[in-house]
């Protein structure tokens, strides 16, 4: 079972559909122990764009460097971290992004950090991330600290958001700011986001997690057209030359539902990754 | 395995970049996303203005020495060479 889940789930549901996982209280919580020390001294300590070449996100170049130059060394290293990693994520398909936007209050669009960071893009053609809870009242109360400012959103122009990122080939992920406090809903991508990279570029397992549902193509409706190729992120899709079919790889499968988007004949199907023994436990 | 690979020595000149925030040509040609561009200050309760950002060299393994950067700076502060080879 998903680790999320078993600790932060309730009846036996998704961490995600857990509606004591929104509460401002346990924000409070959360408060309470980074304020006094502010960022470098706890994980959970937030300091804007810098704190996300940390280990939460993606890594330090040094680190990375150590991947090439001292293979075993980092391994080492990715392993350690994980013993004390605390951050919780996990990718969610479009449907799960929306009912959450039913449950946490207000739900505002903001600036992605991460193609900031990669890209350099700026904080107005950068709308692209979703942040939800009592965290969002900051820009409005502090904005001579808090720049670019947030979008508040209505239940319905959330999902209307998300469907709009959905098409343009992002990946949702239900984000915790120190566990479980759910703050977030990030709309990411390979390679420019940074736990994607961690996860994806630089073999960190811990930072991301693989949502419940794994990719399913019917091969008797599969035409072939490739639409869904363009769309995954993580290489999980073959197209068989031989076939016309296009198969997926379930083990590097994230469960996004990214390729089921363009796909005319309806033939990719999001099964339950508990029902598929191979990749059950595989987060 | 994945054969040798070596890394690049990469300099940005700190000096002549003009701010990222505000030019950012070389963050956005990078096809491996080697270059990143963070605050100049880690403060909490501080957020940086744009002209606070710096480029750095993050992601030193991905670089596949195209330079395309090199060609995007209109001020010629990236330099890169490649030196040490490593087996990865």
């Amino acid at each position: 079972m998903c680790e999320g889940c078993e600790k932060f789930g309730k009846d036996g549901g998704y961490w995600y559909f857990n509606p004591e996982n929104y509460a401002r209280r346990i924000y409070k919580w959360r408060k309470a122990k980074t304020e006094s020390t502010g960022s470098g001294e706890n994980p959970d300590a937030e300091a804007g764009d810098a704190s996300m070449i940390g280990e939460m996100g993606s890594m330090k170049a040094a680190a990375i460097d150590m991947k090439v130059l001292d293979p075993e060394g980092y391994a080492r290293r990715v392993e350690e971290e994980g013993k004390t990693f605390r951050g919780l994520a996990q990718v969610i398909l479009l449907e799960e992004a929306q009912e959450i936007m039913d449950m946490a209050w207000p739900i505002v669009a903001m600036t992605c950090t991460c193609r900031r960071m990669t890209r350099g893009l700026k904080d107005e053609e950068n709308f692209t991330c979703m942040g939800m809870g009592t965290g969002m009242y900051k820009w409005e109360r502090w904005p001579q600290i808090y720049h670019g400012g947030v979008q508040y959103l209505t239940p319905e122009e959330g999902k209307d958001f998300l469907t709009k990122l959905n098409k343009m080939g992002l990946v949702h992920v239900a984000e915790t700011h120190g566990a479980p406090y759910t703050g977030g809903i990030c709309n990411c991508e390979v390679p420019l986001c940074a736990q994607f990279r961690a996860r994806v570029e630089h073999d960190v397992p811990y930072v991301v997690k693989k949502g419940h549902y794994v990719a399913d193509i019917d091969p008797e409706l599969c035409n072939g057209c490739k639409k869904c190729m363009t769309r995954c992120h993580f290489g999980a899709l073959h197209l068989n030359a031989g076939t016309g079919k296009v198969t997926v790889d379930a083990f590097k499968c994230f469960g996004c539902g990214n390729c089921r988007t363009p796909c005319k004949v309806d033939a990719i199907e999001m099964v339950e990754r508990a029902k598929m023994p191979a990749v059950k436990d595989m987060w | 395995m994945q054969g040798i690979r070596t890394l690049p020595n990469i300099q940005i000149d700190q000096d002549r970049c003009i701010s990222p925030m505000n030019c950012g040509n070389c963050l956005r040609v990078c096809p491996g996303v080697v270059l990143l561009c963070v605050p100049k200050y880690n403060e909490k309760f501080r957020e940086c203005d744009d002209d606070e950002f710096t480029v750095i060299v993050h992601n030193r393994p991905a670089c596949t020495g195209c330079m395309k950067c090199v060609e995007a700076c209109p001020e010629d502060c990236i330099k890169i060479e490649f030196g040490e080879a490593r087996a990865a």
